[in-house]
């Protein structure tokens, strides 16, 4: 979505007498890339329907303060990691798990999807892979590998500097790649 | 890294058949809630929080005044008033003749007073006189309580 169009969505938001019918615009036009973007962070379909849902009612109560010096793509992403961080953090904490348990619980996930990767056995390692990366790492890896943004938008959504990210990303790399080796 | 992973997408990450439909409906329907419960609250002006905040005011200095009018009659029959106001017995009942307030033997108090005492007493009972009629009533009733005629005529 051009930015011009982004401005004049969230005028008609910002509208009571449009607001309805321009949010739902809203949410049709980013439920799916985000709804990716959450599901590859938590795995599971039901979680990732509440931090979708999450998200959008976040946007809606903060939508007054959202300033056009950013995408609203990026601006939603931002709302959408933040939303995943949070649920992950939690997790941990409710179990006092640490991280790489986290990510066998997600793992164990993954596997039980089985049937639906196709049985891709390449594919499920990848992904298992990708779930051994530090949460911050995986979220950097995704946005730039799947969802292919520039450095310069993952560096608005997650406030590091790009040559951070550039170093982040090439360090995931390097991981899922010794991973894949090593299995 | 290639993008083998990336080109062919994994069928597990795709949204149940109907999911998006159904989202977006559920979705709309809290927005709508969440405007609806944002319309039925109280939206104040700032006049009207002005108007509140002074009557609020004007609540608590009126619960004030009342309640300090309520102590005044429950703490005066209190010793403790007077010795903090450095007020000695025989002085009240100097005072007490003064006024009138009580009937008892001038002249054995007159002469238990030296002459030269009556300006340091006047000076003493200053705080005395400027006390309310309430205030003497509490007075008069410890005198009577606690003086007898023979404190009296030990003075």
């Amino acid at each position: 979505m051009k930015e011009t169009d982004d401005a004049s969505l969230i005028q008609r938001c910002l509208n009571p007498d449009t607001a309805n019918f321009a949010y739902a615009e809203l949410v049709k036009c980013y439920q799916s890339v985000l709804y990716k973007h959450i599901r590859r962070m938590v795995i599971d379909h039901d979680d990732a329907d509440d931090l979708l849902q999450e998200t959008f009612v976040k946007a809606w109560q903060n939508l007054h303060r959202f300033e056009g010096k950013s995408k609203l793509k990026t601006w939603l992403y931002t709302i959408a990691s933040n939303v995943c961080i949070t649920f992950l953090n939690k997790k941990k904490q409710r179990f006092f798990l640490p991280i790489v348990d986290v990510s066998g619980e997600l793992t164990k996930k993954l596997s039980q999807n089985q049937d639906l990767v196709d049985g891709d056995e390449i594919q499920l390692k990848f992904q298992a892979a990708l779930l051994k990366l530090p949460e911050k790492q995986r979220l950097v890896f995704n946005m730039k590998y799947f969802d292919e943004l520039t450095y310069e938008e993952i560096a608005e959504i997650t406030g590091v500097s790009v040559g951070g990210l550039k170093a982040n990303y090439h360090h995931a790399v390097k991981k899922i790649e010794d991973i894949l080796k090593t299995n | 890294m290639d993008s083998k992973f990336k080109d062919k997408e994994p069928d597990w990450l795709q949204a149940p058949k109907g999911y998006e439909e159904a989202f977006s409906d559920k979705m709309m329907d809290k927005i709508r809630s969440l405007r609806s419960s944002k319309k039925a609250q109280p939206t104040f002006s700032s006049f009207q929080w002005l108007v509140q905040f002074a009557c609020f005011g004007i609540f608590l200095f009126a619960g004030h005044q009342w309640y300090e009018h309520k102590q005044i009659p429950a703490e005066m029959p209190d010793e403790n008033i007077l010795v903090q106001m450095n007020v000695q017995k025989h002085e009240i009942v100097e005072y007490l003749q003064e006024e009138h307030l009580m009937d008892f033997d001038e002249n054995q108090v007159a002469e238990n007073i030296a002459e030269e005492e009556i300006p340091v007493l006047e000076k003493k009972l200053e705080p005395v006189m400027e006390m309310t009629p309430d205030m003497k009533e509490a007075i008069k009733e410890i005198a009577i309580e606690e003086i007898d005629l023979e404190t009296i005529s030990d003075l």
